[in-house]
């Protein structure tokens, strides 16, 4: 046979591109206690969830050598030094944890309890890979393919934007 | 190899727009006709289609280890000098290229002949590898066409293959292009839902969103690394394009990878005929400066080494009442080749053009299009295909 066996579009037509796979019913919220009386999951589920937050937290939040570069991204009152429970060591700077990200583990994705940053002079909280995840607290919905489900991985600022297309306008051949 | 008259399903608008398949009709005008659909042998598509697709594509990588080997062909080529050698080592490390389609002329006797290769942007491939594929499944369920019939066309299949192995395991591909441009979206819309089925996480950007880090990684506008970029942009742009400087240092992934500017410029085919003169699948051709044009008489197209759906080819032949045929069009300044005259096939009153697409380096199936006039443009019509041989 010539020809596919089969041929099937999972995200294209009728649903949205970026999504795919399952819908994951998720949460951000600023800590357990405000979890809690949001009453969507249960004390417990948000208590357990916000220390394993924190504890990847502690681990793993995105690090910086100096103060000052720390605070120019998480603001003044933005930054704490990381300690000997950190990856990279004591004797840095981390941003402070400003919520985490809360849901229920399904088939497809591996949804775990994520600490979210908020960038100086931004509401949005971002995950430790600077991926945005929500623009506010409450509760929402991720396809299992976003990103933000993504670990977290070395991740710079770019320094300048400008990209291509000053020249094709319509490139079909 | 034949034309035949089909019945139009009712209701293909409808089916064709909820799969995303959008620019049906353009312009008013039909795009997709299924009025008509061409016929075949199964011994006729491997024998004059799918051989020479494979024997054609081993020619072009002899070709772009000639040419990325040569610092003069690649001028001659107008492949700007800042990049001969990111070219050169793009190929030297075999970088991981995607598709591209052939287009050749074939009439069903005497062998397909090579009019160029369109191996960085092809486009017309949704309605060949999905909606032709739909077409013909429908065609058979409602017992318009036998049941065993079959279609070269397996570009779905190899497509996700294809990018299970670009991907090499659970990874995010970013997609970039001309967004509002309708048949671009959709052609980066159908490639990203073929790497979601292959398991990877997709993104969509505007060529223009596209930044560079400090470590020359070209990033996102989430800031995010971009690990594989496709971009459905012709290279030849980017690289005289200020942004183009990047594409030499950066450590993000091309595909379709710097050595394709070998390939999608027409200076392939003169290189090609001098590699291998006389080769069946092949038209003679020669750089517009090559006193060799002589030899050509006076049946020959001139094309620019750069340009896209027929623009700017000049046809001369003294046998058209006007002497010369020529589609207008942005091309032309980095110069020019002269190939000689092949007229595409004639069926009843219009011309026919068959693409053949490669996925990965392997053939993949075709596309069929048709136009009212010898020279394939914008204004073409996509006609599905089966092989029958009942």
């Amino acid at each position: 046979m010539k020809k596919s066996v089969s041929v099937s579009l999972l995200v294209m037509g009728t649903a949205a591109l970026s999504g795919c796979g399952e819908k994951v019913d998720t949460a951000v919220y600023t800590n357990a206690d405000t979890c809690t009386s949001a009453g969507i999951y249960g004390r417990e589920k948000c208590r357990s969830d916000f220390e394993a937050a924190k504890r990847e937290h502690e681990l793993n939040a995105p690090i910086f050598a100096a103060e000052a570069d720390c605070q120019q991204q998480f603001g003044l009152n933005g930054c704490q030094p990381s300690n000997d429970k950190h990856a990279a060591g004591s004797g840095h700077y981390v941003p402070l944890m400003s919520g985490y990200l809360i849901g229920r583990f399904t088939q497809q994705s591996a949804l775990w309890p994520q600490p979210l940053y908020q960038m100086d002079g931004h509401s949005a909280y971002r995950n430790a890979a600077g991926v945005l995840v929500a623009e506010k607290p409450g509760r929402f919905t991720l396809w299992s393919t976003s990103r933000a489900f993504e670990k977290p991985e070395a991740n710079r600022m770019t320094l300048k934007r400008g990209g291509f297309g000053q020249r094709a306008k319509h490139i079909g051949s | 190899m034949k034309r035949v008259r089909m019945p139009e399903r009712a209701d293909w608008k409808a089916d064709a727009d909820a799969c995303g398949f959008n620019v049906h009709t353009m312009d008013g005008r039909r795009y997709w006709d299924e009025r008509y659909a061409y016929a075949f042998r199964m011994s006729e598509i491997e024998t004059m289609v799918e051989d020479p697709t494979a024997e054609l594509l081993s020619l072009c990588y002899s070709a772009v280890a000639e040419i990325s080997n040569s610092p003069a062909l690649m001028s001659k080529m107008a492949i700007p000098e800042d990049f001969q050698s990111a070219v050169a080592r793009s190929w030297r490390n075999r970088d991981k290229d995607l598709y591209g389609r052939f287009d050749l002329a074939y009439d069903g006797s005497g062998p397909a002949k090579l009019f160029e290769f369109n191996a960085d942007t092809p486009t017309s491939l949704f309605e060949a590898a999905v909606f032709q594929w739909y077409w013909l499944e429908d065609m058979k369920t409602r017992g318009n066409i036998p049941a065993g019939a079959d279609q070269f066309n397996s570009v779905h299949e190899r497509l996700i293959a294809a990018f299970r192995l670009l991907a090499g395991g659970p990874t995010t591909l970013h997609f970039a292009g001309l967004l509002d441009v309708a048949e671009d979206r959709m052609t980066l819309e159908y490639l990203a839902d073929c790497a979601v089925q292959a398991g990877c996480a997709t993104k969509l950007l505007e060529m223009n969103d596209l930044g560079i880090d400090e470590d020359e990684w070209l990033t996102d506008l989430g800031d995010q690394r971009i690990n594989t970029l496709f971009k459905l942009y012709p290279l030849e742009d980017m690289v005289r394009e200020p942004f183009g400087k990047h594409l030499v240092t950066t450590r993000t992934r091309m595909v379709e990878p710097l050595w394709k500017l070998t390939l999608s410029n027409k200076g392939l085919m003169p290189v090609l005929w001098d590699m291998f003169p006389g080769h069946p699948n092949l038209l003679p051709a020669f750089f517009h400066d090559d006193p060799r044009v002589s030899s050509l008489g006076d049946r020959h197209v001139i094309k620019p080494l750069l340009s896209r759906e027929g623009a700017n080819i000049t046809m001369v032949d003294p046998a058209m009442a006007t002497g010369t045929l020529s589609v207008e069009g942005p091309y032309g300044e980095e110069g020019h080749i002269v190939q000689a005259l092949h007229m595409l096939p004639r069926f009843d009153d219009v011309w026919t053009l068959i693409g053949s697409w490669v996925v990965a380096g392997q053939p993949a199936g075709i596309g069929i299009r048709e136009d009212d006039t010898s020279i394939t443009g914008e204004t073409a019509r996509f006609v599905p295909h089966y092989i029958d041989d009942a």
